[in-house]
């Protein structure tokens, strides 16, 4: 029983130990980068800290810092491909795109790969704001794979473009308050409108009637305007929502295809060569 | 299986003995701490000063202070400036960020901060300007704006008049004449909408009881709206009174907060 709890306590230690030996060794090189003055062993040491946040199951931000002060003039050939991959790659899932952008450029400039993957995450990365280069990589890949299933990925352009909401409902709406709310499948809402409308008319007659000049013209003003423009700014809104529905809907079978297509060409680190 | 204990229970001792022996207290590397704070490395800065075993003395403190100002953390940093005692206090760069920051952005422990400050002596001329624009917040009727930077003055004169304007004054002014309440405090477009807003909904009033009676359910519900509409004024002129001084108080210290780095800039590291 002693030698079982002695055993437990120190294997918790020793738990503890381990998840410090990595900020222990980040420490360690950086104190190496700071002694050193020659730049291509800093560089160096910078790809070493990238290496160890790289063996880590968590993404870090920090590792965008030693990222940014690794040289690729001063790798060898090989480490320097395996590098702008792994840097693409990386700063693709922290979601800095324009980073991910310019270490995919290098990588394809310094290895030539052509592969199915490598267009793979040239598309994730570009798919965010540049559809013409979509265009271009998915035409390659025609060229390189006929018939591939990277064709699908054509989606990715329509996915960047603004959806496109038709704007007569909107003028239906300003002639007949709530018929444009109504073509846009909003029956509640359109019907209520409309009633409040007819009831605000109603009660302008009513007062006019009564020579309530000053209550139909205040009234009149206040309720009426407020119940014409909300009536136009919910149409407005139902036609955006709709819109964004269908284009939800598009991005959801995009993404199947990007899922089926990254589980059959996973996209994995590349390891240094050391 | 017993042996196979035994060999884990080895490996884990040696591992257990190496962490614990491994410690050799070690003095601080200031050069180091100035490049980890330069690059902004946070893993490595937190690990240097919080797990790696050094000289348990002011120095680490006061760069432990450092750390808290660079990566914000208002009680940690005056934890630590207190320990790191009168190192901290000599160091102006340090005392301006923190005096900066405490003036605009850590606002639960700005009073600690700026009490710690009072109760030091021979502070440096930025510190002290830094202490009288946070006093001149405090209490603006007691400063004198020539006290302040020109930048600052304006600022603080608007602040300062709004601070002289009595709540309940506003009130009752909004109670004479709809609106007039705002006019008191400066706001003079809310005071000519206000106005004719209630002139508007008093014609409409006299017209259906003139018309209807005032017995009558739509000259109850106008009277009733009206009714509303005045109190609210009322109440409007009362708390606009402490919303405007407000508003004119965080702009008086983010304009300060903003300015003073502007005018001396320093670099902690």
């Amino acid at each position: 029983m002693r030698r079982n709890i002695i055993l437990l306590l120190l294997l918790a230690h020793s738990i503890k130990g381990f998840s410090q030996v990595r900020e222990q060794l980040l420490l360690e090189k950086e104190l190496q980068y700071f002694t050193t003055a020659d730049d291509s062993v800093k560089s160096l040491i910078a790809l070493e800290k990238f290496s160890l946040y790289l063996s880590d199951t968590n993404l870090q931000v920090n590792a965008l810092k030693d990222l940014e002060r690794i040289n690729g003039q001063y790798l060898r050939p090989q480490e320097r491909s395996s590098f702008y991959w792994n840097a693409s790659l990386y700063t693709y899932l922290l979601g800095e795109y324009r980073k991910a952008h310019y270490y995919i450029e290098k990588y394809n400039f310094s290895s030539g790969d052509s592969s199915v993957t490598c267009t793979l995450l040239n598309l994730l990365v570009q798919a965010p704001y540049d559809t013409t280069a979509i265009g271009v990589l998915l035409k390659q890949a025609e060229k390189n794979y006929p018939n591939h299933p990277l064709q699908c990925l054509h989606c990715l352009i329509g996915l960047q473009q603004a959806p496109r909401a038709p704007s007569w409902p909107l003028y239906l709406s300003a002639l007949i308050p709530g018929s444009g709310l109504i073509q846009q499948k909003y029956y509640g809402k359109g019907i209520s409108s409309l009633f409040f409308h007819a009831a605000t008319a109603g009660f302008i007659y009513l007062c006019l009637q009564q020579q309530l000049y000053i209550n139909a013209l205040n009234w009149g003003l206040s309720l009426g305007i407020k119940f014409y423009s909300g009536n136009l700014r919910l149409t407005q809104k139902a036609i955006a929502a709709n819109s964004l529905n269908k284009q939800n809907q598009e991005k959801e079978q995009c993404r199947k295809k990007m899922q089926e297509l990254l589980l059959s060409y996973p996209l994995n680190f590349k390891s240094l060569p050391h | 299986m017993k042996t196979v204990i035994s060999h884990i229970s080895l490996i884990l001792f040696i591992v257990h003995c190496s962490i614990c022996i491994s410690p050799v207290v070690a003095q601080i590397n200031k050069n180091f701490i100035g490049h980890l704070g330069r690059n902004q490395l946070q893993t490595e800065h937190q690990y240097y000063l919080f797990q790696t075993p050094l000289v348990q003395n002011d120095t680490l403190n006061y760069y432990k202070a450092l750390y808290y100002l660079t990566y914000p953390n208002d009680s940690l940093f005056l934890t630590h400036v207190q320990t790191a005692g009168q190192l901290a206090f000599e160091d102006s760069c340090l005392l301006f960020t923190a005096s900066i920051n405490f003036l605009y952005n850590w606002k639960t422990k700005q009073e600690n901060w700026f009490r710690l400050l009072q109760e030091k002596k021979d502070l440096p001329k930025s510190i002290q300007l830094l202490q009288q624009t946070f006093k001149a917040a405090q209490d603006p009727l007691n400063t004198k704006p020539l006290a302040l930077p020109d930048n600052l003055r304006y600022d603080f004169s608007r602040y300062q008049k709004v601070c002289a304007k009595k709540p309940l004054l506003a009130a009752g002014l909004s109670a004479l004449v709809p609106g007039l309440g705002q006019l008191y405090i400066g706001k003079k477009k809310s005071f000519v909408f206000t106005f004719f807003s209630q002139l508007i909904v008093a014609a409409q009033s006299y017209e259906s009881v003139k018309h209807l009676g005032y017995k009558n359910a739509f000259s109850i519900i106008n009277l009733g709206v009206w009714s509303v509409f005045y109190l609210s004024t009322i109440y409007g002129s009362y708390a606009d009174t402490y919303k405007i001084r407000n508003e004119l108080k965080q702009q008086y210290l983010k304009h300060a907060s903003e300015y003073y780095p502007a005018a001396a800039p320093c670099t902690l590291y």
